[in-house]
């Protein structure tokens, strides 16, 4: 589904990304763990066009899409969760799920706001609160569901525990393994290792902008050195 | 799980649109039925000189609220939009006095020509951002300004006289009439303000608001940003060239000094002063801005000095303007 090739990015003469290669196949969830400034948020950026790739590719549903503007790799079919979130502090929460449906193209067809106060009853409490008067964790699930009312085939999370408590944590995970369940791929860039080894299939680890390990999450789990290594747990 | 979730999403979005005002809007809502109810008895009660300046500050208005959708709302500060206030006068001008259209004519081609004319100024200005985007309108308006002061097709520095008002004889009266005149911007204004306030309250509305926000995240949704700031732009020229268009009317010429920065710098001050981001803020900051600066002329001839006080003092104690200063009243009482 996803498949992205050599991908070389630079920040002005910083070569950060170095080559990276991973794959997301359909209905899998796949994390991208490493330190502080390895280059997962970048991988990230570049598969969106945020921060475009000098060298490699990005294919995504066999359509090359490594040089697109960045609301054309989202129309798409792929939704982007950031790390700041990006919660408007003057819009409510219903008009955020509103503005997020009319960008997707394809109307998908199950009832997509609905759907996403049924899986988060907690926005449906607040649907007229303004996104700044919202908690960090209710940030952070209207950000998923954001994500989810454009139906995309794959969806792209880039560290969502960051700042969130343990109870929401274990709320957020159990929605995501849903969301993986129902036919939506995951990708995942995490600091939390409990959290990406309980959701994730296959796993990278990136150090220096590098792909210094790939494989399911099992043998990660089983490979102390490259924990010990590039992970400290 | 509450049975109105079980919608589907069609009626859902339909439900969105039709949520009961929240209490901030129903008390705009009152607020701008006062503000028409009495603009329209207002001429039974004051004397000519009182409506003059209404007629200034509602022309005005319409100037800033053109301003306040693409600073207030996209959150671009430009300080070009006297070009398009020039343009509206120079329009009808040119339609009625050179081509001898009549002016039912010449209003509307003047503003299809209007929109037309800045959606590829919007194109190239709004690939610029903050300082950027403040300066290339600028530079803009100014060769603008610079071409009409020249340009002898259109009399130069001296500008164009005889812009005719409407015809309003099927009506029985005349526009020339300053009560007729008073009611006739006033329609125009209101007409104005509600078609403004289908724009910001539409989905198109919250796009640009939320290009204002954060721009990089709307493109992340999957929203072409550059076409709605182009869009925005295109917009808000056309509502600042209806202004032009009352204002040449109003006094019956059109002169470069239409398209000067000063104006351009008013608009803006209205805004902030009104506050930005809330439709009927630069109303309110037209109509404060006239009647100080009117009144600081009668005490002082150093008047743009103590309006420049008055400004910072607004801008110190009045956080959001002055609307959003009564409607942080307004949400302290509640």
């Amino acid at each position: 589904m996803l498949k992205v090739e050599h991908l070389h990015t630079y920040y002005g003469e910083g070569h950060i990304l170095q080559g990276v290669d991973l794959s997301v196949t359909t209905a899998q969830c796949v994390a991208v763990l490493g330190r502080n400034g390895a280059g997962k948020t970048t991988t990230l950026r570049s598969i969106l066009g945020l921060t475009p790739a000098r060298r490699g590719r990005v294919v995504f549903n066999e359509i090359d899409i490594t040089r697109l503007s960045t609301h054309r790799i989202v129309r798409s079919g792929i939704a982007f969760v950031p790390e700041d979130r990006g919660i408007f502090p003057t819009v409510t929460v219903e008009e955020h799920l509103a503005i997020a449906y009319g960008a997707s193209k394809h109307r998908p067809r199950r009832k997509p706001i609905a759907y996403v106060f049924e899986i988060f009853p907690r926005l449906a409490e607040r649907r007229r609160s303004l996104g700044g008067q919202l908690s960090g964790g209710e940030q952070q699930m209207l950000a998923v569901g954001r994500a989810l009312v454009a139906g995309p085939d794959l969806m792209i999370l880039d560290e969502p525990s960051e700042g969130l408590a343990p109870v929401i944590i274990e709320k957020l995970e159990a929605v995501l393994k849903d969301i993986k369940a129902s036919g939506t791929a995951l990708l995942l860039v995490e600091q939390n290792y409990h959290l990406a080894t309980q959701l994730a299939d296959y796993v990278y680890v990136l150090s220096q902008g590098r792909v210094q390990f790939a494989g399911d999450t099992e043998s990660l789990i089983a490979n102390n050195d490259i924990r010990r290594t590039y992970l400290s747990v | 799980m509450s049975a109105d979730v079980a919608l589907s999403s069609e009626q859902r979005i339909g439900v969105l649109k039709r949520l009961p005002l929240p209490a901030s809007r129903r008390a705009y809502a009152a607020l701008f039925a006062l503000f028409a109810v009495s603009l329209c008895a207002l001429p039974s009660f004051v004397s000519g000189y009182v409506m003059t300046l209404a007629v200034e500050a509602m022309i005005a208005g319409v100037f800033a609220s053109g301003i306040n959708l693409l600073t207030g709302y996209t959150g671009l500060v430009s300080l070009g939009q006297a070009m398009f206030l020039g343009f509206g006068g120079y329009g009808i001008a040119i339609g009625t006095a050179l081509l001898g259209w009549p002016l039912w004519i010449s209003a509307p081609v003047t503003l299809v020509v209007v929109a037309a004319i800045a959606a590829p100024i919007g194109a190239i200005c709004t690939r610029t951002r903050g300082v950027e985007f403040l300066l290339i309108t600028l530079a803009f308006s100014q060769m603008f300004y610079g071409a009409a002061i020249k340009l002898r097709w259109t009399n130069g520095s001296d500008g164009m006289t005889g812009i005719p008002r409407p015809d309003l004889s099927l009506l029985g009266v005349s526009a020339d009439n300053p009560t007729v005149f008073y009611y006739y911007v006033l329609a125009v204004a209101v007409l104005s303000l509600l078609m403004l306030w289908r724009i910001v309250t539409s989905p198109f509305g919250s796009v640009l608001v939320g290009i204002r926000e954060n721009e990089r995240r709307m493109m992340s949704m999957g929203y072409s940003v550059a076409n709605y700031k182009i869009g925005s732009f295109a917009l808000a020229a056309v509502i600042c060239a209806v202004a032009g268009i009352l204002q040449s009317q109003y006094t019956y010429f059109v002169n470069p000094d239409a398209m000067s920065w000063q104006m351009s710098g008013e608009g803006v001050l209205m805004v902030i002063i009104g506050g930005a981001n809330v439709v009927l803020g630069p109303f309110v900051g037209a109509t404060v801005f006239v009647v100080v600066k009117q009144a600081l002329s009668m005490i002082t001839e150093e008047y743009n000095l103590f309006f420049g006080i008055f400004f910072m003092l607004v801008v110190a104690l009045f956080r959001g303007g002055v609307l959003g200063f009564i409607s942080t009243l307004i949400g302290k009482r509640q």
